[in-house]
């Protein structure tokens, strides 16, 4: 597994980034698969580096939303708790899963997330433009000239959602910003771009409660890594740069096939 | 609670990759584990002391309810970081699952 190219891997890494911060997703859901699949690293290695790779990546889109003031910190916080704690149970868990196992909730992740996207593609969230108090986790939110008020709503369904992502990002080695972002923005009322910041601002905490464990089982095979995560910073700056020039519905589209396509490969791969 | 702490998360992080990234790539240069590792493990701690700055900042701002959330949210990072520490080296059987390197 170490005779892959580093610069291959650098490549890989800036790819996946590219893509994830154009789609909002983080590059866990590519780069798992095509280390695994294309590059022939074992699984859990791959989501070891993946791992650290969308924790670098995290802490990177923090500091240009932080500069917005897009996250809602209290929010974040709360919503951490059910996160961290199952990417905790996840990171725990994947040890004692086999590779075929671990390829299949793999697959069926994917293939999930594909359909959410597909279904998504033509959805425009309104922000809601609320007068009322907003509680304790609601917030304003400035675009523009516009300001937009929001409160969060049905908050338990928030944490159940931070908890299943919490547990596929320690399982698989992704973010689990394509089951939190989508549910806090539908069912919790928070605006698109609120939640979507928020969500990659946690990341970093979330990916670190696995990743201590990868790295103490010595999943964490530092080469591959390094070459990954040095590739995914610049691709994910770049990304985020021209994610508002590219047609989205299109490219989400496109994507939904990729995710669909991916897990079935992943699925035979687990066979 | 806002804006000071911002300004301090995005300073930290912003110094935490501009430490990370030359080790990785010195790192992969030379094929220096040390310097890998370093680079790594500076990634890796960096959300972990992120935790412990909004932590204060809530706690400064007497924000008790949320001082509590933030502390519970270090428990769990601690929690991984003990089960880390207390994990056996990875096991023969373990290593037979990985593919063939591509040729």
């Amino acid at each position: 597994m170490s005779d892959v190219s580093p610069l291959l891997l650098f490549v890989t890494g800036a790819a996946t980034g590219l893509l994830g911060s154009m789609l909002g997703l983080g590059g866990g859901v590519f780069l798992v698969p095509l280390l695994t699949l294309a590059l022939g690293v074992p699984i859990r290695v791959a989501i070891a580096a993946s791992l650290i790779s969308v924790m670098a990546t995290a802490l990177a889109s923090a500091t240009v939303n932080l500069d917005r003031g897009l996250v809602n910190m209290r929010l974040g916080l709360l919503l951490e708790v059910a996160t961290a704690s199952g990417a905790l149970l996840g990171g725990l868990v994947a040890a004692h899963l086999t590779q075929r196992q671990l390829f299949l909730t793999f697959a069926v992740t994917m293939a999930s997330m594909g359909m959410v996207m597909a279904l998504r593609s033509g959805r425009r969230n309104v922000l809601a433009d609320l007068d009322a108090d907003v509680g304790a986790l609601g917030g304003r939110l400035r675009e523009g000239e516009a300001v937009y008020v929001y409160r969060v709503r049905r908050l338990p369904i928030g944490v159940v959602a931070s908890l299943v992502a919490g547990a596929i990002s320690g399982l698989l080695g992704l973010g689990g910003g394509i089951v939190k972002v989508p549910i806090l923005n539908t069912f919790c009322g928070i605006p698109i771009r609120v939640a979507a910041a928020t969500s990659t601002f946690m990341i970093g905490i979330t990916t670190a409660a696995s990743a201590f464990l990868y790295y103490g089982r010595g999943e964490v095979v530092l080469p591959i890594t390094a070459a990954v995560a040095l590739g995914a910073l610049p691709g994910s700056l770049v990304g985020a740069r021209i994610s508002d020039r590219v047609a989205t519905r299109s490219l989400k589209v496109l994507m939904a096939a990729v995710l669909l396509g991916v897990g079935l490969r992943m699925a035979l791969e687990g066979r | 609670m806002t804006g000071g702490v911002e300004r301090v998360l995005r300073w930290v992080f912003t110094l935490a990759l501009a430490i990370a990234a030359p080790l990785l790539l010195a790192g992969l240069l030379t094929h220096s584990s040390r310097l890998l590792e370093a680079g790594v493990l500076a990634v890796m701690v960096t959300p972990l002391i992120g935790a412990v700055i909004v932590t204060v900042a809530m706690a400064l701002a007497r924000d008790w309810p949320f001082t509590a959330v933030a502390l519970l949210v270090l428990a769990i990072l601690a929690s991984s970081l003990y089960a880390a520490a207390r994990l056996p080296p990875p096991t023969p059987a373990r290593a037979r699952e990985a593919p063939a390197p591509p040729s």
